[in-house]
């Protein structure tokens, strides 16, 4: 006869109410998947050929803590960029606007 | 070795978090470069990610409930990050997601961090043909090592469903394989 016991927060387990032999609870679900996972496992390459720059683990940490520092350099770039198009748009008013104006006053001044 | 609880809280004090956030990174920084690299494959795309992952970590931490395991979360935040960072690539192309897979292991040949030979190319082929979730799974358990249960805390299913998961991605694989060899 078999029963659940709560072993930790993480761990459940299956025991032998017989012998006291428990095993995860998990363990027997899909046990023959992963046996033929394991047959085909044994196949294929063990190491995917990937490779790092050398030191790059090394400066990681300085790099990391510098940019949670500075906040997203995206978007102090976009921040800037949102500026520019704002001040263009104001200097394209005021230079439309002016000449708007100006024509105004001289078709008022030629139709006096 | 500071235990995972005590190093949460140090890194919700604004006082010791940024002390705690170098002991993070030291201790995280490999396992998440790894599951970033395999799933973007080029080491210049998973250093962006990794340092936005570590960015997303810093400014969420204040808000993590420790209902999970720190690194599920991480590794969560990992692979959402990997995840986006593929797909804007392939919106930006103008592609669908498989062959953004594709193309990025077609970029092996001529990359210098990489080292493999014909049959790794092969297999990360194989793998990139992979639907999402068998991908993750066969990545974590076969290059990684993970155990069923630390996969199932990161994605949210069940052992025997990955278990079930990881035997059709093996498969598959296999298949591809000796496909390509005949």
């Amino acid at each position: 006869m078999k029963r659940v016991i709560n072993h930790s927060k993480d761990w459940k387990l299956t025991e032998d109410i017989k012998t006291g032999f428990t095993v995860p609870e998990s363990y027997f679900t899909g046990i023959e998947d992963e046996l033929f996972s394991k047959l085909i496992e044994e196949k294929l390459p063990k190491h995917n050929g990937f490779k790092t720059p050398k030191s790059y683990f090394e400066e990681l940490e300085d790099l990391i803590i510098k940019k949670t520092k500075k906040g997203k350099v995206i978007t102090l770039k976009r921040k800037k960029i949102k500026l520019i198009s704002v001040a263009a748009s104001i200097a394209l008013l005021l230079f439309f606007g002016s000449n708007f104006i100006f024509n105004n006053n001289n078709t008022l001044l030629l139709s006096k | 070795m500071i235990d995972e609880i005590t190093l949460v809280e140090k890194l919700q004090n604004i006082q010791t978090k940024e002390k705690a956030f170098r002991v993070l990174i030291k201790k995280y920084k490999e396992r998440l470069y790894w599951h970033i690299r395999k799933m973007v494959i080029s080491h210049d795309d998973t250093d962006d990610v990794l340092q936005n992952t570590f960015i997303k970590i810093f400014r969420g931490i204040d808000n993590f409930k420790q209902d999970s395991k720190l690194y599920s979360w991480m590794y969560r935040i990992a692979t959402n990050e990997s995840i986006t960072f593929i797909n804007k690539r392939a919106r930006e192309r103008n592609i669908d997601i498989t062959e953004m897979k594709q193309e990025m292991v077609s970029n092996l040949q001529s990359d210098v961090w990489f080292s493999g030979n014909d049959i790794q190319i092969i297999l990360q082929e194989a793998v990139a043909r992979l639907p999402k979730k068998q991908q993750l799974v066969f990545n974590m358990k076969y290059f990684d090592h993970l155990k069923y249960q630390e996969i199932s805390e990161i994605l949210g299913t069940s052992v025997g469903g990955l278990k079930a998961s990881y035997f059709q991605a093996v498969k598959k694989i296999e298949n591809y394989i000796i496909n390509k060899h005949n």
